[in-house]
C-alpha cells in the first residue's frame, strides 16, 4: 500500500484479485492428451499460479464518514451479513462432530458425472471404480456443488482447515516452496506441524507464553485452541502431527505434535495414528486405529465432542513411476471413509453426531467452475439427500 | 470447444485497462457474489505471465508509476510497472524459476525515478532497472546478501544508501535457508556492499524503512514482535523496539513505513492489529500502540473444570538434552525429511514442455 506523493491518492496492490477460474487442464486431467490441454500453459491451470493481482487507485479517505462507508462496502463485498443464517434443523441434536480432512481433490474429479450436480463428466477421473463411497454418500446425504476451498495448497490449506485463516507469513512464502524447481527448494515447508528445533526457540504462544510455536502459526484460534478455551472435549487423529511410522506395531507407536494444544502433555493426539505419510494406508492403518478408539468410546460413552480425523491418501502420488496409481490411492481413501461412516452410523452416537468431510485444498485436479471448487460431505441422521439449491452452500 | 470455454471465462475475469471500462462491470466471484471495488482497479490479463502474487510495490516520486514485485507459485515471477495516470500495466520483466531466477517482496525507486530495484529473494540479488516512461529494462543484478526482501533507499549521514533486509540466511550445506538476521548496506553509486548490519537474533527481517531524517533505519522482525532500530551514522543496530507483550497485537510485524512529517514509523502486524512506534529518542515517551480495539485480545474466561493445563515445567524444556541450536545438522536432516512432501507441491509432470 502506498500513498501517492501528492498525498491525495491511496494506491493498493492486491495480491489475490481475480480468483482462479476454471482449470480444465489442471493436474491429472482426463483431457491431458487433448490438443487443448497439450497446448495449455501450466501457469494458467495450476491453482497456485492462476490468481493475478491488481492495482487499485482511490482517493485517500480522510474523514471518519468516508472510512465508515468504505468499511460498509468491504462488509457488503464479503457478504458478511449474508452469512447469518438460521441454524439448520437437527443442529440442536448434534453433540459430536467428526471432521475428516482429506487432500487435494476438486469437485469435478470425484462428482463430475453425477447428473444431480453441476459437474463436467469429462473431468471425472475418480468414479464408481475408485470412489464409490464418496459418490454414494453424496447422493444419499447431499451433493454440494458450490463449495470452494479457501486455500490454494496444503501450506495454507491446513491452516484454513483448522483455523479459518492463514498468517501473512504463510501467504507470502508458500508460493516459493510450491514454485517449479529449483526455486521450490529455497524455502522450507514449515506451515503445519513444525519440529521444535526448526522453530525460533523463544517465540511464545499468545495465550501461554511457555509454549513455543512456528512463525507460520497463528497466534491463537486453531480449532483445538478454541475447543480448549471453551471447554469442548477434542481428539486429533493425524492433523498437525508428525508423519508417524506405520511399520511399527500399533501399540509401540508414539506419534507426536509440536502444535499448541496437541502436544503430548495434553493427551489430545492419538499416538498410534499416523499423520501425512503416504506409505501408511488409510484403510488398513488409519481407519482401524480411529475405529479402535471409537469402539472404546462406545463402551465408556466418552466420545469427544470434536474429533479431527486426517485421511490424506487421496492426495495420491500422481503418476510417479513405481508408486500406486492415483485410482488405487483414492480407493484406499474411499473405503476408509466408507468404513468410518459405517461404524458411526451403526453406533450409539449416530443420532447425535455429524460427520463433516472436506479437502484441505483442491490443488491437484481440474474443475470447470473454479480451481478451488472441492469435495464436501455433510453426513448425519439429519442430512437431506439430493442436490441442493446453489444459494445454500456458498463457503466464500 | 474447450478453448472457447476458457476464452469466455478469461473474458469474464479480465479487467479492461482503462478507468471507464474497469468501473463498468462489477466483478463476480465463482460463487456468484458481485463485488464492488473502491476507486479505479487496474487488472491484467489472466493469460500470459507476470503479476501472479504481487507482494510489495513502490510509487515513483512524481506519483505516476508503480513498480511491483510478484512472487507467485508460477514458473515466472515478475517485476511489473504500472502507468497510474492512464491505468494500465506498462511493462513486465519475468524471472524464470527454471533458470534459478526469482523476485521477492519489495521494490524501490532511486531519487529521480530513472533507476529502480526489486529484491530477488532466493536468487540472492537485487534486480536493477532503468525506468524510462513506460519502459522497464533490467540493467543488471546487484549482489546483496542472502534472501533480499525489504528495501529502503535514502540519504544517511554516510551519503546515499540502499538498505536490504535479508529475510533468510545462506545455508552453506543444504538448500533450506535458516531465518535471517542481517541488513545489507549498499552504496547505490557503486552498487557495492559497504556494510552488513547484524541484528542479532535470527528473526527473519522483512520490511525496512528510513525515518524522515535518514538518521535511523527500522527493520521489522517478522518472526518476533519487535522492530530493530539502526543508527545510520555508525551503521549498527542500536535498539530493539518492542511492539508490546500482547502477542495478539504485536506478533509478526511485516510492512513498515515512516511518517514524512512526524517522528513515527508504522508497522502492519500479522497478528490482529497494527502498531505505531515513536522514533523519538529513548528519553521521550515509550512506544505507543495505536491499537484501539481490545476485542481480539480479550481472553475467554476459563470455565471451572476445563481440561487440565499442562504444568509449566513440562514446557520449559520440551526436548531436554537436545541442542538448542536450531540449525544443527540433525535439525536439517529431520527438517528435510518432514518438509519434503513428495507430490504435495506440483511435480510439474504436467508442466509440459510446450515452451521448450
Amino acid at each position: 500500500m502506498d500513498v501517492a506523493p501528492d498525498g491525495k491518492r491511496l494506491i493498493v496492490t492486491n495480491t489475490n484479485d481475480s480468483g482462479a477460474g476454471p482449470n480444465p487442464c489442471g493436474g491429472l486431467s482426463p483431457l491431458d492428451q487433448s490438443p487443448d490441454c497439450q497446448n495449455s500453459d501450466p501457469d494458467t491451470q495450476y491453482v497456485g499460479s492462476m490468481i493475478k493481482g491488481s492495482v487499485q487507485v482511490l482517493k485517500l479517505p480522510l474523514s471518519a464518514d468516508r472510512l465508515r462507508e468504505l468499511t460498509a462496502q468491504v462488509r457488503a463485498n464479503n457478504q458478511v451479513d449474508a452469512r447469518s443464517k438460521p441454524k439448520p434443523e437437527g443442529a440442536a441434536a448434534i453433540k459430536h462432530v467428526i471432521y475428516v480432512i482429506k487432500e487435494n481433490r476438486t469437485y469435478d474429479q470425484v462428482f463430475g458425472d453425477l447428473p444431480e450436480g453441476n459437474g463436467d463428466a469429462r473431468l471425472n477421473l475418480f468414479k464408481d471404480d475408485s470412489a464409490p463411497n464418496h459418490r454414494a454418500l453424496a447422493r444419499r446425504f447431499g451433493i454440494y456443488d458450490d463449495f470452494f476451498a479457501d486455500a490454494e495448497v496444503s501450506a495454507d490449506g491446513h491452516n484454513w482447515s483448522t483455523q479459518a485463516g492463514a498468517t501473512d507469513y504463510v501467504d507470502k512464502t508458500w508460493p516459493v516452496n510450491y514454485s517449479p524447481s529449483p526455486r521450490s527448494s529455497q524455502r522450507a515447508y514449515d506451515y503445519e506441524d513444525v519440529p521444535l528445533a526448526a522453530q525460533f526457540p523463544t517465540e511464545p504462544l499468545a495465550s501461554d507464553p511457555a509454549i513455543t510455536r512456528s512463525a507460520a502459526a497463528a497466534t491463537k484460534g486453531y480449532l483445538w485452541d478454541n475447543a480448549y478455551d471453551h471447554h469442548v472435549s477434542f481428539r486429533d487423529y493425524g492433523e498437525y502431527a508428525a508423519s508417524g511410522d506405520c511399520a511399527m506395531p500399533p501399540e509401540t507407536r508414539a506419534n507426536v505434535s509440536n502444535t499448541t494444544r496437541l502436544r503430548p502433555e495434553f493427551g489430545t493426539l492419538s499416538p498410534r495414528y499416523p499423520g501425512y505419510n503416504l506409505a501408511c494406508a488409510d484403510h488398513t492403518t488409519r481407519e482401524p486405529e480411529w475405529e479402535r478408539e471409537f469402539r472404546g468410546y462406545e463402551r465408556d460413552g466418552k466420545l469427544p465432542q470434536l474429533n479431527i480425523v486426517r485421511l490424506p491418501n487421496d492426495h495420491t502420488r500422481g503418476t510417479r513411476p513405481g508408486a500406486a496409481t492415483p485410482q488405487a490411492y483414492v480407493a484406499d481413501n474411499d473405503i476408509a471413509l466408507g468404513r468410518l461412516v459405517d461404524v458411526v452410523s451403526h453406533s450409539r452416537y449416530w443420532k447425535d453426531t455429524a460427520i463433516l468431510v472436506t479437502e484441505d485444498d483442491a490443488q491437484n485436479g481440474p474443475d470447470h467452475v473454479d480451481a478451488h471448487r472441492t469435495v464436501v460431505l455433510l453426513i448425519s441422521a439429519y442430512s437431506k439427500g439430493g442436490s441442493t439449491p446453489r444459494t445454500t452452500t456458498r463457503a466464500r | 470447444m474447450l478453448n472457447h470455454r476458457i476464452g469466455a471465462a478469461v473474458a469474464a475475469c479480465l479487467f479492461l485497462p482503462v478507468a471507464s471500462a474497469a468501473a463498468a462491470d462489477a466483478p463476480v466471484t465463482p460463487a456468484g457474489f458481485r463485488v464492488k471495488p473502491a476507486g479505479l482497479e487496474i487488472g491484467v490479463s489472466k493469460v500470459g505471465s507476470g503479476f501472479q502474487g504481487p507482494l510489495g510495490s513502490a510509487v515513483s516520486s512524481d506519483g505516476r508509476r508503480l513498480l511491483s514485485a510478484s512472487s507467485g507459485a508460477a514458473r515466472y515471477e515478475s517485476a511489473d510497472l504500472f502507468n497510474l495516470d492512464d491505468g494500465y500495466r506498462a511493462s513486465s520483466v519475468p524471472y524464470d524459476a527454471q533458470a534459478g531466477q526469482s523476485a521477492f517482496y519489495d521494490a524501490v525507486f532511486a531519487p529521480g525515478d530513472k533507476t529502480a530495484y526489486v529484491s530477488g529473494g532466493g536468487q540472492g540479488v537485487l534486480h536493477q532497472f532503468a525506468v524510462d516512461g513506460d519502459g522497464l529494462r533490467e540493467v543488471g543484478t546487484v549482489a546483496a546478501g542472502p534472501w533480499p526482501a525489504g528495501l529502503a533507499y535514502g540519504t544517511t549521514p554516510r551519503g546515499s544508501r540502499l538498505y536490504v533486509a535479508n529475510n533468510l540466511s545462506s545455508n552453506p550445506v543444504g538448500p533450506i535457508n535458516p531465518p535471517g538476521h542481517t541488513v545489507t548496506v549498499l552504496d547505490p553509486r557503486t552498487n557495492e556492499i559497504v556494510n552488513t548490519i547484524d541484528l542479532g537474533t535470527p528473526l527473519q527481517p522483512l520490511g525496512v524503512t528510513f525515518d524522515r531524517t535518514g538518521a535511523k533505519a527500522y527493520v521489522t522482525q517478522w518472526m518476533g514482535r519487535a522492530v530493530a532500530a539502526i543508527d545510520t551514522a555508525t551503521e549498527t543496530k542500536v535498539a530493539d523496539i518492542s511492539l508490546g507483550d500482547d502477542a495478539l497485537r504485536a506478533d509478526h510485524p511485516s510492512a513498515i513505513a515512516a511518517n514524512p512529517r512526524r517522528d513515527e514509523v508504522y508497522t502492519a502486524n500479522a497478528a490482529r492489529t497494527p502498531s505505531r512506534s515513536s522514533t523519538r529518542p529513548p528519553t521521550a515517551s515509550p512506544p505507543r500502540s495505536a491499537s484501539a480495539s481490545s476485542r481480539a485480545g480479550r481472553r475467554a474466561p476459563r470455565p471451572t473444570g476445563s481440561p487440565p493445563r499442562r504444568t509449566a515445567r513440562a514446557c520449559t524444556s520440551p526436548w531436554p538434552g537436545r541442542t538448542p541450536s536450531p540449525w544443527s545438522t540433525s535439525r536439517r536432516a529431520r527438517s528435510s525429511a518432514s518438509s519434503r512432501r513428495p507430490g504435495t507441491r506440483p511435480t510439474w509432470t504436467w508442466h509440459r514442455t510446450a515452451s521448450a
